[in-house]
C-alpha cells in the first residue's frame, strides 16, 4: 500500500525548469531509488516532499488515516509533522551545540528523555556515538552518522536519503545500509537517491530514474535487467571517458610550480585538519589529492590558496614564497583557486554572468571575451545579461571555472569540480583541466571521488586524516584498490 | 559606601536593557532599534506616570515592550526587511512620538498643577539593586542554556538555516526572543524614569539603546559576563558630571567618552583570544529566508 | 488554517520601480492627509501647498546634501558595509572647512578659499569614516554599532569647538562661531538658498559613481564583496583595500557636504546637531529608495528632500521637528514594506 504519491510535479527556476510533470508513489516497507545524473532534478523532488521548494504544479498524496489525503509542506517542519525525515549529503546540524542538544532540538524532547531515546536507536541499529561531543568537532563520517541516528530516532514514516551515503567510506555505507534494512523491514519507506548506479543496485528495492527533470522508467528488482538499460536511461548517450584520452597524449615538462613544506592548517574549531610534509605540483601535470570527505581536503585547498592561514610550514609559488600572502595576493601571482562551493565562495550569486566574469578578468573586458568564454564552457543559458542565482548548480560552477580561462594562473587548484555536472559538463571540465596542464599550468585536483581523479591525474595521492599517506603515478597497477585501501584509514 | 556607588538605579537600567538586548540578539535579529525604544519609553513612562500613577505605568510600558516587539517581528519575519534598514526607520518614528508623548505628559502635568519631577516615595536600595541584578542575570543564563527554547533561540543565532531542518520555527522563536527581551528592556526603561532621572527632556533616551548594544557585543551576548562591563560603563558614565565640577573639562568632551569608550571595548574583547573561542551569534543581522535555490 | 509561505519572485525592474513610484505618491497622500487633519486645515489648500513644494526650487537646498551623500552611501551599501555614521562624517566635514574658513588665511582668498575648504572637509569625512573601516576591514568589528557612535563623538567634538574655543558671537542664546569670511562664501541663486555650484558638483556625481560602480572591476568587485567576500578574494582582489577604499569614498562624499554646508548655508559653524540634523539618517534611505542605484538616485533624493522641506508647511512650533521625523519615518516604513513587495509573493493555500 502506497505511503506517498508525487502527482504532476513541475518546478522552474525562472526560465529553467527543474521538474517536468513527475509521478511517481513510495510504498511501506519499500526502499525506493532516485538514480540520476546531476541536474536531472532529483534533489529538487526531495526539496519539495521535504517542503523546502513549493512546486508550481502538481501534488502530493499522503497516507493519512488509512486514506490517500492531499498534502502540502510549506515548510520542513510540516514535513517533519507528517512523518518525513531528510538526510542530506552535508549534515544539517548546529556546530556549536552538543549531538545531544541537536538531536532534542529535533525530536522536541528534553534532553533526559532525548538521551534514553539515543540510545536505544544506537543499540538497535548498532550504531555507536558520544552524545555529548560537540558536533564541531567530529567529522563528516561521524556528523553522517549523527543525521541517520538523528532520523531513526524520530521514527519517521519516510525516510529520504539525498546522495548522504556517496562520500562515505566503504564500511560506514554498509552500516547505513544495513540500518535502512532494518528500518525498512518494519515497516518504514525510504527514498535513496543517488547518482551512483552500484549505490542504487546495491540497497534498493525499485529505481526510478530521472533525466533532465522527467522520469524516464521505473526498474524493479523483480526485473530483469542490465547495468546498460540504466546508463541508457539515465543519459542519452554513454561518453567515453576521458582517461581514454589522456593515454594518448605525450607528457609535458616538468618543473616545480606549487610547493607545500611542512604545511600545518587548522579548521574552524582549532583542530588540526592538515599536517602534509611536502606536496609538489609540476607544471604541465595534473596531481590530484584523494580521500574520504571531511579528511582535510577543503583545508588543504584553503590553506594552499591563502583563505585560511597555515599556522606552521610554507607554501612557495613558481619559487616564490607566499606563505605571508593572503589569498587576493596569491590570486594575482597566478595561483587560481576554484572551491567546490560555488554558491558563496566561487561566484557572486547577485551578480550576473558578465558581472562575474569582469570581476575574474584582468584589464579590458570586450564582449566577445564574454561570449567566447561562455560558448567554451558551455555555460546555459548563454546570456551574459542574466543573474547568477538564475543559473543551475552545474552552471555555476562551470561559470567559476571559468577563472581558469581568465586568470592566466601558473597553477590551479580545483576541488571537488565535477560533483555538481551532469555527465556531459563533467567530461568537459575533465578536458579543460586536461588541456590546462597541456598549456603548461600545474593543476592540483583535490577531491573525494575516485572515479573523477583517475579519470584525469598524472599521479594520484592520498589523503586521510589531514595527511598524504600514498603516492602513486596513473598507470600504477591495481591502482583503484590500492587507493581505496590508502582511503580506508580515513577520519 | 562602594557597593552603594556601584549598584544603583542607573546600572540597574543598563543592565535591563543590555540583558534584554542579548536575548533578542542571540536568536539572530540585529537589536538596532532597541535605542528607539528607550527613547520612547522614558516618555512613555513619564507620561503615563503623570497621567495615571506609577503602577499603571508599569502595565502600560511592559504591553509598550510587547507590542513594539509584534512590529518589528512583523518587519523582519514577514517582510524579510533589511534589520539595519527597519531599525533606522522604525527609530526614526519612535524619536519623533517619544517627543510627541512627552509634552503630552509635560503639558498635563502643568494642567493639574503638578510638579514636572516624578515624586516616588520608593527608594531601590542596594541589595535590592543587586538581587535584582543576580536574578536577571541568571534568569537568563538558565533560559538560554538549560531550556529547550532558549537552545532554539541560540541554534537561530548560530545557523538559522540548520535550525529550520532541525525542526525549529525561525520566526516564532524570533518573535518570542523579541517579546521576552523588550519586556525586560522596558522594565529597565521604567526603573530609569521612576527611580533615577524621574524627570522627561526631549529625547533624552538616545543613545542609550547603541550603549547596550556595545555592552552586549563586548560580553560576546554571554548574560553571565555582562555584570562587569555594565558595572564600570555605569559608574563611569555618572561619574562624568563630576570629572566636569572638579577638574573643568568641558562637559562636551565628556560626554565622548563613553562613545569612545564603547569601541575601544568592543575592538578590545573581539580582537581578544576569548573573542575567537567563545561561540556568538553568526547569523546576527542576517535576513534569513527559507526557499533557497541551492542544488 | 490556511498555510502561508513567502516566496521569492523576479520582478523585472520597471514593474520594481513602479511599485516604489506608488509607494512614493502614497507617501504624499498619508502627508496630506495628516498635515490636514492635524493642523485643521482643508485638503486642498494642503494639497496645493505639497504640490507646491515639489515644484519649487527651495527643496533644491536638500537635494545638494541627499544626493552626494547618498551616492557615497550607495557605493559602501553595495558591498554590504554599514556606514551609518554619514550623520556624524557631515559634521566632521563641517568642522574642517570651517576652520579653514576661519582660522587660516586661505580663507581671505576667493576661489581658492572654497576649494580648500571643501577638499579639507572631503578629507576629514573620509578619514572620520576610516577609523570604524578599519576596525572592520582588519578586526571584523561591526561596523554598524561603531559608525554610530562615532556620530554622537562627532556631535560632542563640534560642540566642543562651538561652546569653547571657537566661540564667536551668541545669537538668540545659541552659542556660534563667527561668520566666515565673504570670499569663503558660495553665493546663493537669488531668492533661494543654495549655490548653483553646489548643485552643478552634486550632480556630477552621478555619472562619476554610476560608472565607477557598473562600468569598473573594482566597483563590481565592491557590488559582489557583501554577498560573496570569497569569491571576490579569489579574483585577485583585497578585501581589506575594497572595505577600506568604500569607507574613503562614502566618508569623503558626507564631508564634503558637511564642508557645503558651513560655506553655503549656515555659513558658521553651529552645534552639530543643528548641522546634521538628522539629515545623515534620512540619506541612507535615500540610497535604499533609489536601490543603491546612482541612475535613480536623484529621482529618490528630489522626492525626499520635498518631503523634508514641508516641515515648513507644517509650522508647528516646537513640535515641528519630532512631528517631522515621525512622518517620514512613516514614509520609510511604506518603503521597506514596498521593497518586500517588490521582491516576495505570500503563497496561501489551504
Amino acid at each position: 500500500m502506497a505511503l506517498i504519491s508525487l502527482v504532476g510535479i513541475t518546478k522552474r527556476f525562472g526560465s529553467v525548469v527543474a521538474l517536468d510533470n513527475v509521478s511517481l508513489s513510495v510504498e511501506s516497507g519499500e526502499i525506493l531509488g532516485v538514480l540520476g545524473e546531476n541536474g536531472s532534478g532529483k534533489s529538487t523532488l526531495t526539496k519539495i516532499i521535504y517542503g523546502v521548494y513549493v512546486p508550481d504544479s502538481g501534488y502530493i498524496e499522503l497516507r493519512t488515516d488509512g486514506l490517500m489525503r492531499r498534502a502540502f509542506f510549506s515548510s520542513p517542519k510540516e514535513a517533519l509533522l507528517s512523518g518525513i525525515v531528510m538526510i542530506s549529503q552535508r549534515p544539517q546540524l548546529v556546530e556549536e551545540l552538543s549531538v545531544l542538544d541537536n538531536i532534542a532540538l529535533f525530536l522536541g524532547y528534553s534532553r533526559g528523555r532525548t538521551r534514553k531515546i539515543v540510545e536505544s536507536t544506537m543499540s538497535r541499529f548498532n550504531i555507536k556515538l558520544n552524545a555529548d561531543a560537540l558536533v564541531g568537532s567530529l567529522s563528516y563520517t561521524e556528523k553522517q552518522l549523527v543525521e541517520l541516528v538523528k532520523a531513526l530516532s524520530f521514527k519517521p514514516r519516510l525516510l529520504i536519503l539525498d546522495e548522504a551515503t556517496t562520500y562515505l567510506p566503504r564500511d560506514v555505507k554498509a552500516r547505513f545500509y544495513e540500518a535502512l534494512r532494518t528500518f525498512a523491514s518494519i515497516g518504514g519507506s525510504v527514498i535513496f537517491i543517488t547518482h551512483k548506479i552500484p549505490e542504487a543496485l546495491e540497497v534498493c528495492d525499485r529505481i526510478a530514474v530521472l533525466r533532465r527533470g522527467r522520469l524516464v522508467r521505473i526498474f524493479s528488482r523483480k526485473d530483469v535487467f542490465s547495468i546498460d538499460d540504466l546508463r541508457k536511461a539515465m543519459f542519452e548517450e554513454v561518453s567515453p571517458s576521458v582517461a581514454t584520452e589522456r593515454v594518448e597524449e605525450a607528457r609535458a615538462e616538468g618543473g616545480e610550480v606549487l610547493r607545500a613544506e611542512g604545511l600545518v592548517v587548522l579548521d574552524d574549531y582549532g583542530k588540526r585538519a592538515v599536517s602534509i610534509d611536502e606536496l609538489v605540483v609540476e607544471r604541465g601535470s595534473v596531481h590530484a589529492v584523494v580521500g574520504v570527505a571531511g579528511n582535510g581536503q577543503k583545508e588543504l585547498c584553503e590553506g594552499l590558496s591563502g583563505l585560511k592561514k597555515a599556522v606552521e610550514g610554507r607554501v612557495v609559488l613558481d619559487g616564490e614564497d607566499v606563505t605571508r600572502s593572503r589569498a587576493s595576493e596569491r590570486a594575482s601571482k597566478g595561483l587560481v583557486y576554484i572551491p567546490e562551493d560555488p554558491f558563496r565562495t566561487g561566484v557572486v550569486l547577485d551578480l550576473t554572468i558578465m558581472e562575474n566574469i569582469r570581476l575574474f578578468a584582468t584589464g579590458r573586458l570586450s564582449s566577445d571575451t564574454v561570449k567566447k568564454v561562455i560558448s567554451e564552457l558551455r555555460i546555459s543559458p548563454p546570456e551574459p545579461r542574466i543573474k547568477s542565482y538564475m543559473l543551475s548548480g552545474g552552471n555555476l560552477q562551470k561559470l567559476s571555472l571559468s577563472r581558469a580561462l581568465l586568470l592566466n594562473p601558473k597553477c590551479m587548484i580545483v576541488h571537488n569540480p565535477t560533483r555538481m555536472l551532469d555527465e556531459a559538463s563533467s567530461r568537459q571540465v575533465k578536458l579543460l583541466l586536461r588541456d590546462s596542464a597541456r598549456k603548461g599550468v600545474g593543476v592540483l585536483l583535490v577531491s573525494e571521488d575516485i572515479d573523477e581523479v583517475i579519470d584525469v591525474a598524472d599521479k594520484i595521492s592520498v589523503i586521510a586524516n589531514g595527511r598524504i599517506v600514498k603516492t602513486l603515478p596513473a598507470m600504477h597497477p591495481r591502482l583503484r584498490e590500492e587507493i581505496e585501501e590508502a582511503m580506508s584509514t580515513y577520519a | 559606601m562602594i557597593v552603594e556607588e556601584l549598584f544603583e538605579s542607573f546600572f540597574l537600567f543598563l543592565l535591563l536593557a543590555a540583558v534584554g538586548d542579548i536575548i533578542v540578539e542571540r536568536s539572530g535579529v540585529l537589536n538596532l532599534w532597541i535605542d528607539g525604544f528607550i527613547t520612547l519609553i522614558f516618555a512613555l513612562c513619564y507620561s503615563a506616570t503623570i497621567a495615571y500613577g506609577p503602577v499603571a505605568s508599569l502595565a502600560l510600558v511592559l504591553v509598550a515592550g510587547a507590542l513594539y516587539a509584534l512590529l518589528i517581528a512583523l518587519f523582519v519575519n514577514l517582510l524579510h526587511s533589511s534589520h539595519v534598514l527597519t531599525g533606522l526607520v522604525t527609530n526614526m518614528v519612535f524619536y519623533g512620538l517619544s517627543v510627541l508623548i512627552g509634552y503630552w505628559g509635560l503639558d498635563l502635568a502643568t494642567e493639574r498643577g503638578v510638579p514636572r519631577t516624578l515624586s516616588i516615595s520608593t527608594l531601590l536600595d542596594w541589595r535590592t539593586v543587586l538581587a535584582l541584578s543576580i536574578l536577571t542575570v541568571s534568569a537568563t543564563w538558565v533560559f538560554l542554556y538549560r531550556t529547550r527554547i532558549g537552545t532554539s533561540v541560540r541554534a537561530c543565532g548560530y545557523n538559522p538555516r540548520s535550525a529550520d531542518y532541525l525542526g525549529v520555527n525561525v520566526w516564532r522563536t524570533r518573535l518570542l526572543s523579541l517579546v521576552l527581551g523588550y519586556i525586560i528592556i522596558a522594565l529597565g526603561g521604567y526603573v530609569y524614569v521612576l527611580f533615577y532621572s524621574k524627570a522627561w527632556t526631549p529625547y533624552i533616551g538616545m543613545g542609550y539603546g547603541f550603549l547596550a548594544m556595545a555592552l552586549a557585543i563586548s560580553s560576546l551576548w554571554h548574560p553571565l559576563l555582562i555584570a562587569l562591563p555594565t558595572v564600570i560603563f555605569s559608574y563611569l558614565l555618572r561619574s562624568l558630571y563630576v570629572y566636569q565640577l572638579e577638574y573643568g573639562i568641558s562637559q562636551y568632551i565628556l560626554s565622548m567618552i563613553p562613545y569612545l569608550a564603547s569601541i575601544i571595548f568592543i575592538t578590545a574583547v573581539i580582537a581578544s583570544p576569548l573573542g575567537k573561542k567563545l561561540p556568538i551569534p553568526k547569523a546576527l543581522g542576517e535576513i534569513y529566508y527559507k526557499e533557497e535555490r541551492a542544488a | 488554517m490556511p498555510k502561508i509561505a513567502v516566496v521569492r519572485r523576479d520582478l523585472p525592474p520597471t514593474l520594481s520601480a513602479v511599485v516604489r513610484l506608488g509607494v512614493a505618491l502614497a507617501g504624499i497622500g498619508i502627508a496630506i492627509l495628516s498635515i490636514s487633519v492635524i493642523l485643521g486645515v482643508d485638503a486642498w489648500t494642503v494639497t496645493e501647498r505639497v504640490v507646491g513644494t515639489f515644484l519649487r526650487p527651495d527643496m533644491i537646498r536638500y537635494f545638494i546634501v541627499f544626493l552626494p551623500v547618498g551616492l557615497g552611501l550607495a557605493v559602501a551599501y553595495h558591498a554590504r558595509l554599514w556606514n551609518l555614521g554619514a550623520e556624524g562624517q557631515i559634521v566632521m566635514g563641517a568642522v574642517a572647512a570651517a576652520y579653514v574658513a576661519l582660522f587660516t588665511p586661505l580663507g581671505e582668498i576667493r576661489v581658492v578659499g572654497p576649494l580648500a575648504a571643501l577638499l579639507a572637509a572631503s578629507l576629514a569625512g573620509a578619514l572620520w569614516a576610516l577609523l570604524p573601516g578599519i576596525l572592520r576591514a582588519y578586526l571584523n568589528v561591526n561596523e554598524a554599532i561603531t559608525t554610530l557612535m562615532m556620530n554622537y563623538v562627532a556631535y560632542s567634538l563640534c560642540n566642543y569647538l562651538v561652546y569653547g574655543p571657537w566661540r564667536g558671537r551668541r545669537v538668540y542664546g545659541y552659542p556660534e562661531t563667527d561668520l566666515i569670511p565673504d570670499a569663503s562664501k558660495l553665493q546663493w541663486v537669488h531668492g533661494y538658498s543654495f549655490s548653483p555650484w553646489s548643485l552643478v558638483i552634486a550632480i556630477a556625481f552621478v555619472p562619476v559613481i554610476y560608472l565607477f560602480l557598473y562600468k569598473t572591476r573594482i566597483g563590481t568587485a565592491l557590488r559582489g564583496y557583501g554577498s560573496s567576500p570569497a569569491a571576490v578574494e579569489l579574483s585577485g582582489l583585497s578585501g581589506t583595500r575594497l572595505i577600506i577604499l568604500a569607507f574613503f569614498v562614502s566618508g569623503a562624499l558626507a564631508g564634503l557636504v558637511g564642508g557645503n554646508e558651513i560655506l553655503m548655508y549656515h555659513r558658521k559653524l553651529v552645534p552639530g546637531e543643528k548641522i546634521g540634523a538628522g539629515m545623515g539618517f534620512v540619506s541612507i534611505m535615500v540610497a535604499w529608495l533609489a536601490d543603491l542605484n546612482p541612475a535613480l538616485m536623484p529621482l529618490s533624493a528630489y522626492y525626499v528632500s520635498a518631503l523634508h522641506y514641508l516641515r515648513m508647511v507644517m509650522q508647528m512650533g516646537e513640535l515641528t521637528e519630532p512631528v517631522a521625523r515621525f512622518f517620514i519615518g512613516l514614509v520609510f516604513m511604506l518603503l521597506l514594506v514596498s521593497i518586500f513587495v517588490s521582491k516576495y509573493k505570500v503563497v496561501i493555500r489551504k
